[in-house]
């Protein structure tokens, strides 16, 4: 059985709340809900809190014999499971996108992970598991992953020989990862028939979407990945949007991410450090989730909205994209230039928009171009008009 | 004796006996325990914690916070079309099992007049049979007097837990009353926790809903509160 099926009164109710562009929660369309990060006694145990969803990491490491392909490195493994029931398959995805991802953006330096080459390298092991799901959670996972690597310590070895010498936490300090850039994922859902996209969707907006688009980008704005997953056709126009958007966000996650270490840092010094019993005990489970949801949606939500502004992130969106992968996306937006310029010319079909007002990216680097549809045509073109003035001899056609 | 009253809150273990059973001896059959409460060696005893509620001197319960749903017999419930048999639909309400609802039990209908419901559509039903080894049956049927059955259209599902939904369909809900009379709005409320609202723009729609799930955890002097800053948030 899949959880709780989905009503077509949720179903329809969502579709027309979204063509007037109005979120349940009364959220704007690019507003996170709040982000809590909690860290654990141990060294790489977290707790991220993203609205209701909630996911527990913990980072282990042992000592492994490395692949024959690649024999002095070490090996990175990430796996989600959901507490308690396993029978939605949902979580096999994000297992996917989640090692893609941060494996593939070479984040960690693996390198570094090995004790001697052929025969010993760490093997550092992220368990997530999903406490709730209330939408966005491949999100909230990674930034549970992120949070926890950045956070680990793995003890101090030293090879002397043949002898390996593995020192406890209390002979030597035990040393952090080290991470070349840190990649964080954020998540869109689209609704294309309304030209609706919303970053951080609840769990009833991800079920009733038509596009989940998830970016991952690091905290230098280079980006790591796309995961696109749906039918809907997505324009390049599109694209860039929320790439710019999850650009911004990605800085914010990271910086989020790094502040709340280096509280629990201080804290840990202090005596009276408690570990995630407070914030455990604190959120209370599901109280927590109702009480989450105050805002009214009334005709005019900005009234009712708390004053929580300094916790949730709005994204603006001033940062410029440099593509350092992704190069089909430079090379397409050079092509776009290249259109508008002939349209300019023309007064062809294809016009920079001067309002582009719902994309409210401002970026000098990149325009916005958007494309006519067939209705669009007919004022740039001309009106044909049948005139019926007594100065032209009978009924010609001007064009208008 | 740890003195226990009504209205108050108790503990899996307590023994509730001596209020229970105050009274004449020989009234004792007719009073009824209902959920929360078991009858171990002639004691009444408690065994989920929360507040022990008491109607007409005759019937007890505990009301506890409990969000998984067992039917009982003659509850209205709303629930989602999963499945269609032959002869059956099949009905989530939330509990472990889905609930039948054969074609037959809707007002009106007859072998060739089918109903015409379709998969993931929601209904308001009554739980015809409740037994704890089969599926449970839900009928459409109406009776006079009886308050309408059948399909919900339009209009959205939120979901409470089960102590909460119970509340909100006694009589004397302040909440519904008063949000009523700042805007008209359609209700149903399931015992099993699902609520559909229903009115005339969707942000009433919301507004009501999130009303309803804020309320949740407020005393009752606070609700004129809420309801302002409800009206406040609908007029502005």
């Amino acid at each position: 059985m899949n959880g709780n099926p989905l009503s077509d009164c949720e179903k329809t109710f969502i579709l027309e709340a979204a063509s007037q562009k109005i979120r349940l929660d009364g959220r704007k369309k690019d507003e996170y809900r709040p982000l809590k990060i909690a860290y654990g006694l141990d060294w790489g145990n977290c707790l991220v809190t993203l609205g209701c969803t909630r996911v527990f990491a913990q980072v282990s490491c042992e000592i492994y014999q490395p692949n024959n392909s690649r024999p002095n490195e070490g090996v990175l493994q990430i796996s989600a499971e959901l507490a308690g029931d396993n029978k939605i398959n949902d979580l096999t995805k994000i297992n996917q996108v989640l090692e893609r991802f941060y494996k593939d953006s070479k984040c960690i330096d693996l390198e570094a992970l090995c004790i001697i080459a052929e025969e010993k390298v760490w093997k550092i092991k992220v368990d997530l598991s999903v406490l709730n799901m209330d939408g966005n959670t491949l999100g909230c996972c990674s930034i549970a992953t992120l949070a926890a690597l950045m956070h680990f310590r793995y003890p101090d070895v030293v090879s002397t020989g043949e002898k390996v010498v593995v020192y406890s936490s209390s002979e030597r300090d035990p040393i952090p990862l080290s991470l070349h850039h840190h990649p964080v994922i954020a998540s869109f859902a689209i609704f294309e028939k309304y030209d609706f996209i919303i970053l951080d969707p609840s769990l009833l907006e991800d079920k009733v979407c038509d596009n989940k688009l998830s970016i991952c980008f690091n905290n230098h704005s280079e980006m790591c990945g796309v995961d696109i997953e749906g039918c809907a056709s997505l324009s390049q126009n599109l694209l860039m949007n929320c790439s710019n958007q999850a650009a911004s966000v990605a800085i914010k996650l990271v910086d989020k991410i790094k502040s709340a270490i280096q509280i629990d840092i201080k804290n840990r010094s202090s005596k009276s450090f408690k570990g995630l019993e407070p914030a455990v005990s604190e959120d209370n489970g599901l109280k927590l989730c109702l009480s989450d949801k105050i805002h009214f949606v009334g005709p005019s939500n900005q009234e009712n909205i708390k004053e929580e502004i300094d916790e949730k992130m709005v994204v603006d969106q001033d940062d410029v994209i440099k593509i350092t992968e992704g190069t089909a996306f430079t090379a397409s937006h050079n092509n776009l230039h290249q259109i508008s310029k002939k349209g300019d010319k023309n007064d062809d079909l294809i016009v920079i928009d001067p309002e582009s007002s719902e994309s409210s990216s401002s970026d000098e680097s990149i325009e916005i171009i958007n494309h006519y549809k067939l209705d669009d045509i007919r004022p740039v073109i001309g009106k044909y008009v049948v005139s019926d003035d007594e100065n032209s001899d009978t009924g010609t056609i001007i064009l208008d | 004796m740890i003195s226990v009253d009504f209205n108050n809150v108790v503990l899996p273990g307590n023994d509730v006996s001596h209020i229970v059973l105050k009274g004449d001896n020989c009234k004792r059959s007719e009073k009824t325990i209902g959920p929360g409460l078991k009858s171990v060696d002639n004691k009444i005893i408690v065994c989920n914690g929360g507040v022990l509620r008491c109607k007409d001197d005759k019937y007890f319960w505990i009301e506890y916070f409990k969000k998984k749903y067992i039917p009982a017999k003659d509850d209205v419930v709303v629930g989602i079309v999963a499945a269609k048999t032959s002869e059956m639909y099949k009905v989530d309400i939330g509990a472990s099992e889905l609930a039948t609802l054969p074609y037959l039990a809707f007002t009106n209908a007859t072998k060739k007049n089918r109903p015409d419901i379709k998969v993931g559509n929601v209904v308001a039903a009554k739980i015809k049979m409740a037994t704890p080894f089969m599926e449970s049956e839900i009928s459409c049927v109406e009776y006079a007097n009886s308050i309408i059955f059948g399909q919900l259209e339009n209009g959205f599902l939120i979901n409470v837990s089960l102590n909460y939904a119970l509340r909100l369909r006694k009589s004397n809900s302040k909440l519904l009353y008063q949000l009523g009379q700042m805007v008209p709005y359609e209700i149903v409320i399931g015992a099993n926790g699902k609520i559909w609202i229903h009115s005339a723009s969707i942000r009433t729609t919301i507004a009501i809903g999130n009303a309803i799930l804020n309320a949740e955890h407020l005393e009752e002097e606070d609700i004129p509160q809420l309801v302002k800053s409800f009206n406040k948030s609908l007029n502005i």
